[in-house]
């Protein structure tokens, strides 16, 4: 019995230290994106783009839109695409092996005619079937292929693009008409030398979307998407932004991303075999330019880019999670090698030990937190003095450091706007350690398990369009 | 006692973050009320401010604006409007005269303070404003550079609208300085100074300036310069000769079409894709057969633009319609085959 005691007992502390450890890390990466973000939320962001949108030396962009079953969104999506400003473009649809009428629509839709075309194989695909091009719009393309899940199509699309950067972006994602223009900017202020750039993500339900312009921010009333925007300005204004400015940023968003082509092909594409495509491919990129000695960069811009549409029920949440936490460790697998490796300089000794320790086991060790509080309080497993240290560090690691990112965002985009939102996103920040972050960590542990179970799929969420 | 470190932890942390919060909570507050009175402030001049810039009431909007509040801000917002609106409107004698009076000595003062984002909002306005009372300051500031950093990019183009060529000077301490940086200083100067720099660059040993100006007689149409980009065909430096066919491609006439020949057996795959781009759009009949050969090139990009140059001639489409059936060689065909339907020009 006292054996067992002293477990819990040391069990308790290697907790408590674990949290206090992860939210000291956010706190220093919260201090590194402060001066970023302030200053990015200040810039006059019309001015900064102008001379790009009609500059003809402003490279081309080929913006990829893969699409499984997405019959209901799709040609909105295509539709929001053609309002972006930018001097030059392309839109190649990829419909992977759809079950419905996606290419159908959008070969009515946009009076589309089957076109042969030479493909260069930089990357294996499932075969081509056909290749469409707009009699309305000669600029969209619509390729039909074999079914092989979002790498795969992606790679048929970038095989099929002609411009030297690509833009990958999710079916039913809306992008602001100027967001490859900010995408773009670092790239060329760079001299490209950032050969990667994401942007922020936004959530949109609830606000007014119209003609591809977020015309009115409005915040849901869902309590599940509610808590989704205050994680996702965790994850992208602290953590991203943070490592964005370490040069050590190992996830650009699936829902947008703006890729140098050839630096892509020569990395060998998307992963198939991966559901994190996204995460997997921006490591593999990190790996080789570490390999290289190269000083090409990563970037991150804090603007908003892209809106999209979070899952309103616990049940696609739930889906949704499981897959990301499963994508997150196949890629910590496939490129263990790096891990600790000091010939991956902060990439090894700091990015990939933070994924691995508190992207990814973080659930595993809260899980026992919450096990020990129960424990402590209800079953004296531990002395109820240390249960209730460990009830105040989570709350502070869980959410205290959310409502940290709520006002960080406060401070410096202040994107929500008035007062009652603030004060709404900064309590519900507060409840999260009482039923959300639970339910996520639960999530995130099915999602280590699901990881044995390999079967590559799209996510079955359920559309209900964004846009009007 | 760790409990209760932990719990004075936590209550700080509360504390601060309630601290915070109300703070936030008041600033947005006053900066809602403040937007909602500069929007209708701006609303209420709006009248006045257009009889002003078409010369109908010179008065009116002088004496409003000089007892109001958010005089700058409001200032700032409506020139913006207008050098937006009105294409041309930045030279304005009105723009000038509205800004140096009531935005120079705000500016100067951001300038000079240690706000990052405040400079290089200010560099973008005195740029669209063309305030040439601060090119001193401005001046003053280039010589303190010491990085090329955002600012000091924008630092260059905002001195060189100003018609200031010294800016394009300092870029020479900077060999990475990006091409674009280069087109954007030349675009901004005014036809005669630009003709100048040009003409300078060309006589330049200097790479990038002058690869940059090869560069900016394509996207300007200065078809004067045509003779000069011919004679760079015979550079030996790679990067020069590709930047020249391109520009040649852009301007899309050339006085000596025999300089292009030896580019069609380049070893230089671009030399040679940009060989059959030019062909195309200038039509060159008497290099079809070099075409046909560069259809079988090894290189994809090469093969759609000698297949894309022929969709330009009056013959074009029997002829990719026969390659596309006899050609020796199967991509050749297969290119060929796809330019018969492909709509040229497939872009945004």
């Amino acid at each position: 019995m006292d054996s067992g005691l002293s477990f819990f007992l040391l069990l308790s502390w290697l907790v408590i230290a674990y949290m206090v450890f992860s939210s000291l890390s956010y706190v220093i990466l919260f201090l590194i994106a402060l001066r970023k973000v302030w200053y990015e939320g200040q810039i006059d962001k019309r001015e900064s783009v102008k001379n790009l949108a009609v500059n003809e030396h402003t490279f081309p962009v080929s913006v990829l839109v893969p699409a499984y079953n997405e019959e209901v969104g799709v040609v909105s999506t295509v539709r929001s695409l053609l309002a972006l400003e930018y001097p030059q473009f392309e839109i190649i649809v990829i419909d992977d092996g759809s079950k419905d009428a996606t290419a159908e629509k959008m070969i009515q839709e946009f009076q589309m005619k089957e076109v042969p075309f030479a493909l260069r194989k930089y990357l294996e695909t499932e075969q081509v079937l056909a290749s469409y091009q707009s009699d309305l719009f000669p600029y969209i393309r619509l390729i039909k292929k074999a079914n092989g899940g979002k790498a795969d199509a992606l790679n048929a699309g970038i095989n099929l693009s002609t411009y030297p950067y690509f833009c990958a972006i999710d079916g039913d994602s809306i992008l602001e008409q100027d967001a490859l223009l900010k995408s773009m900017k670092p790239i060329i202020d760079s001299n490209g030398e950032v050969i990667v750039t994401g942007g922020s993500v936004r959530i949109a339900n609830g606000s007014v979307i119209s003609r591809s312009k977020v015309e009115q921010i409005i915040l849901p009333r869902s309590p599940v998407v509610l808590m989704q925007i205050i994680e996702y300005f965790r994850a992208f204004l602290i953590g991203r932004i943070g490592f964005s400015r370490m040069n050590i940023l190992l996830i650009v968003s699936g829902a947008f991303g703006l890729f140098n082509k050839e630096r892509v092909i020569q990395a060998g594409g998307y992963n198939k075999k991966t559901v994190g495509e996204d995460m997997e491919l921006v490591v593999r990129l990190h790996r080789i330019l570490q390999e290289e000695k190269s000083n090409e960069r990563i970037e991150y811009i804090p603007d908003p880019v892209c809106w999209t549409e979070a899952p309103d029920s616990l049940s696609v949440l739930r889906s949704q999670r499981i897959r990301w936490q499963r994508g997150l460790t196949e890629t910590l697998f496939l490129h263990k090698k790096m891990l600790f490796n000091p010939t991956y300089r902060s990439i090894g000794l700091l990015s990939m030990p933070y994924f691995l320790f508190v992207e990814l086991l973080g659930a595993v060790f809260e899980l026992a937190g919450y096990f020990i509080i129960v424990g402590g309080l209800f079953f004296s497993l531990v002395d109820p003095k240390i249960a209730g240290i460990m009830f105040l560090v989570t709350i502070s690691y869980g959410s205290l450091i959310s409502a940290l990112a709520v006002l960080l965002e406060e401070l410096t985009l202040g994107k929500y706007p008035n007062v009652s939102d603030l004060i709404t996103l900064y309590l519900w920040a507060l409840s999260e350690t009482f039923w959300y972050r639970p339910l996520m960590i639960i999530w995130r542990v099915e999602g280590l398990f699901a990881t044995v179970r390999k079967k590559q799929h799209w996510g079955d969420m359920k559309r209900k369009g964004i846009s009007s | 006692m760790i409990l209760s470190i932990i719990v004075y932890i936590i209550l700080s942390l509360i504390f601060f973050q309630m601290v915070l919060l109300a703070f936030l909570s008041i600033r947005k507050w006053r900066n809602n009320t403040d937007e909602k009175e500069i929007n209708h402030l701006y609303n209420s001049l709006l009248d006045s401010f257009t009889s002003y810039m078409i010369g109908i009431d010179q008065h009116l909007f002088i004496d409003q604006v000089e007892t109001i509040r958010y005089r700058s801000i409001l200032v700032e917002k409506l020139l913006t409007y207008y050098v937006t609106v009105i294409k041309g409107s930045s030279f304005s004698q009105e723009v000038n005269l509205l800004s140096e009076k009531y935005l120079s000595g705000p500016y100067t003062a951001i300038l000079k303070k240690n706000n990052w984002a405040k400079r290089v909002n200010t560099l973008h306005f005195i740029e669209d404003f063309k305030m040439h009372s601060l090119s001193p300051l401005l001046l003053e500031r280039l010589r303190k550079v010491k990085k090329l950093d955002v600012e000091a990019q924008q630092l260059i183009r905002t001195l060189a609208s100003l018609n200031e060529t010294s800016a394009l000077d300092c870029l020479k301490k900077y060999p990475d300085a990006p091409m674009r940086l280069y087109l954007d200083s030349f675009s901004r100067l005014d036809r005669k100074l630009t003709e100048q720099e040009i003409e300078k660059a060309l006589a330049e040993d200097f790479i990038p300036i002058k690869s940059s100006a090869i560069a900016f007689i394509g996207t300007a149409r200065l078809f004067s310069f045509i003779p000069h980009v011919e004679q760079e065909l015979k550079s030996t430096t790679t990067e020069i000769r590709i930047q020249s066919l391109k520009t040649l491609f852009r301007l899309h006439y050339m006085n000596n079409p025999d300089v292009l020949e030896p580019f069609f057996h380049s070893d230089n795959w671009t030399e040679r894709m940009f060989a059959a781009r030019i062909a195309g759009v200038m039509t060159f009949e008497r290099f079809q057969p070099k075409l046909r050969n560069l259809l079988s090139d090894q290189v994809w990009w090469v093969r759609y633009s000698a297949a894309e140059a022929f969709s330009y001639f009056g013959d074009g489409e029997l002829l990719l319609t026969y390659f596309s059936e006899n050609h020796e060689d199967r991509y050749a065909r297969d290119m060929a085959k796809q330019w018969i339907t492909l709509k040229s020009g497939g872009q945004a």
